[in-house]
């Protein structure tokens, strides 16, 4: 019951929000898969990948993760080695928004000014490029031969797009549901325990004098991790409300998009990686995204920026 | 005794080297049949040219180490162009490299090398000594063996050898259908390596095409 019930916030959320979104994404996704077109986008990407120390096949999971991280971190295990996989999860966790979270950062972006989105691409773009590239250095392994096969492009089959977009629909069900209850009952729990305000009051000096943002922001960000997009709704209201300015909207957004993933891409990362790797890249994560949003508001704030 | 025997003898020991090189037992095949007079009498001849010195084990000097590395160089060689090149069965290439050996002179030798496009290993997977064409990375004869990434989009080459000794590689390239005598074309250079094997299209990475060498055929109009 209440604000964070398992009903109210668990199943409303997962259903009626985030369902509807990442079937048509399934399907939208099935009929690029099937229309041969995947490993075309890989051969592409391949250069740029590779630059950042991956191959092309990586492009497939990154795509994905733009409906949803915690499904893409599972695709992850098309990659061949070890390392790639890792580096994978990684940028996924790190900079590429799941569906929900973009209708809410488009959303908000349509408000600002052009040069604004330029600015929130540009370094989220670099966050990954530099990220990646380091992480290339630094974690130990091979990389894979990069090989594909390219079958002939061709009308995909409506009823197979279909069959596929159900299974993955009833995999959403299955797996990530509860998942995302399970994220709700911590929030609950939490919520009761007062630990939620608790961790209001330390992060709010982080929020307001390094992120340069509204009090309220607080809230957003804690519920950023255990409901991502919540967390992003949270910012949205307090724009509509006019209190935020442009340059506070973009260092929410970029701050948001590079946050830690939510609690459900986290059990996955658990499951696929590891605890020890997972709370590893958390605890990069984290830090990375608050430093990076404080560092944009610095310069923006500095160069008197006023978009 | 002749020159031929010396060189015989030279080679001869080359190869132990190398094989005591790789812990690999001495097997006296490698003694090519001169009979133990003709061999005693080579290295008598070799002796007194300063190429060997006196030991348990003759050992190089080391105008007899150049001399035994041209040698072998030329061996190694010709087996490759007899076998890639001139597609004889490999009981031919064997005994006709043998002689072979003897009539390339150091010259000739290089420009084989530069038409195989610089092989590193003979058809039995032993190293081919290299020579100045090979630091020098000639290729002004156009070679008619090259790693896949230098074939012209739309060229298309027949697989003489794999380059590669990596076995994950090595399957790798076997599922894809590329195995020596398999033909395969190059569609697309950018933004990655497109060819084709049969019916079938790959995209791939330089570092894989590299390993894979062929022979050029006519170009696919």
């Amino acid at each position: 019951m209440g604000q964070y019930g398992l009903i109210t916030m668990g199943l409303t959320y997962a259903l009626a929000i985030v369902l509807p979104i990442l079937t048509f994404f399934f399907i939208a996704f099935g009929i690029l898969e099937d229309s041969g077109y995947l490993p075309r986008l890989a051969i592409m990407a391949n250069r740029a990948f590779r630059a950042i120390g991956l191959s092309g096949k990586a492009v497939l999971p990154m795509v994905l993760g733009l409906g949803c991280d915690t499904m893409a971190t599972l695709t992850t295990r098309i990659l061949e080695t070890r390392r790639d996989r890792i580096i994978a999860t990684l940028l996924l966790a790190l900079g590429i928004p799941c569906s929900a979270q973009l209708g809410v950062i488009l959303g908000m972006l349509a408000g600002v000014a052009p040069e604004a989105v330029v600015i929130f691409v540009a370094v989220i773009a670099s966050q990954l490029f530099l990220v990646g590239f380091l992480a290339a250095r630094i974690i130990p392994g091979e990389t894979s031969d990069f090989v594909v096969e390219i079958p002939p492009i061709r009308l995909p089959q409506f009823s197979n797009v279909l069959l596929k977009t159900f299974y993955r629909v009833e995999w959403f069900l299955k797996e990530a549901v509860p998942l995302f209850m399970i994220g709700t009952v911590v929030l609950f729990v939490s919520d009761k325990v007062g630990l939620l305000v608790l961790l209001e009051d330390a992060a709010r000096p982080v929020v307001v004098g390094w992120l340069g943002l509204p009090s309220q922001a607080t809230a957003s960000f804690i519920l950023g991790f255990l409901r991502r997009d919540y967390g992003a709704a949270g910012f949205f209201r307090l724009g509509e409300a006019g209190l935020l300015d442009t340059t506070q909207i973009l260092v929410s957004l970029t701050t948001l998009t590079l946050f830690v993933p939510c609690i459900a891409n986290f059990f996955v990362i658990i499951k696929e990686r590891g605890m020890r790797t997972a709370l590893v890249m958390v605890a990069f994560i984290f830090p990375f995204a608050v430093l990076v949003g404080g560092l944009l508001n610095l310069v923006l704030r500095s160069l008197g920026v006023s978009l | 005794m002749s020159e031929r025997d010396i060189d015989e003898l030279l080679e001869a020991l080359w190869d132990e080297e190398e094989r005591e090189a790789l812990a690999e037992a001495a097997s006296p095949q490698a003694m090519p049949p001169l009979g133990n007079l003709g061999w005693r009498r080579a290295l008598e001849g070799a002796l007194t040219q300063g190429l060997v010195e006196e030991g348990g084990q003759p050992a190089f000097t080391s105008r007899g180490r150049d001399r035994a590395r041209d040698i072998v160089r030329r061996h190694r060689l010709a087996e490759r162009l007899l076998q890639d090149v001139l597609d004889l069965e490999s009981v031919e290439v064997e005994s006709t490299a043998c002689h072979f050996e003897h009539l390339l002179s150091t010259e000739a030798a290089n420009s084989v090398c530069i038409l195989l496009g610089h092989p590193a290993t003979c058809p039995h997977g032993k190293p081919i000594p290299p020579g100045e064409c090979c630091r020098a990375g000639v290729s002004d004869i156009r070679p008619l063996v090259v790693p896949a990434h230098q074939l012209r989009v739309g060229e298309s080459g027949r697989v003489a050898y794999l380059g590669t000794r990596d076995r994950r590689r090595l399957e790798r390239l076997s599922h894809l259908g590329i195995l020596p005598g398999t033909t395969l074309a190059l569609l697309q250079r950018r933004p990655s390596l497109v060819i084709q094997v049969d019916e079938t299209q790959w995209g791939l990475d330089e570092a894989l095409m590299r390993e894979i060498y062929v022979r050029r055929l006519r170009r696919r109009d």
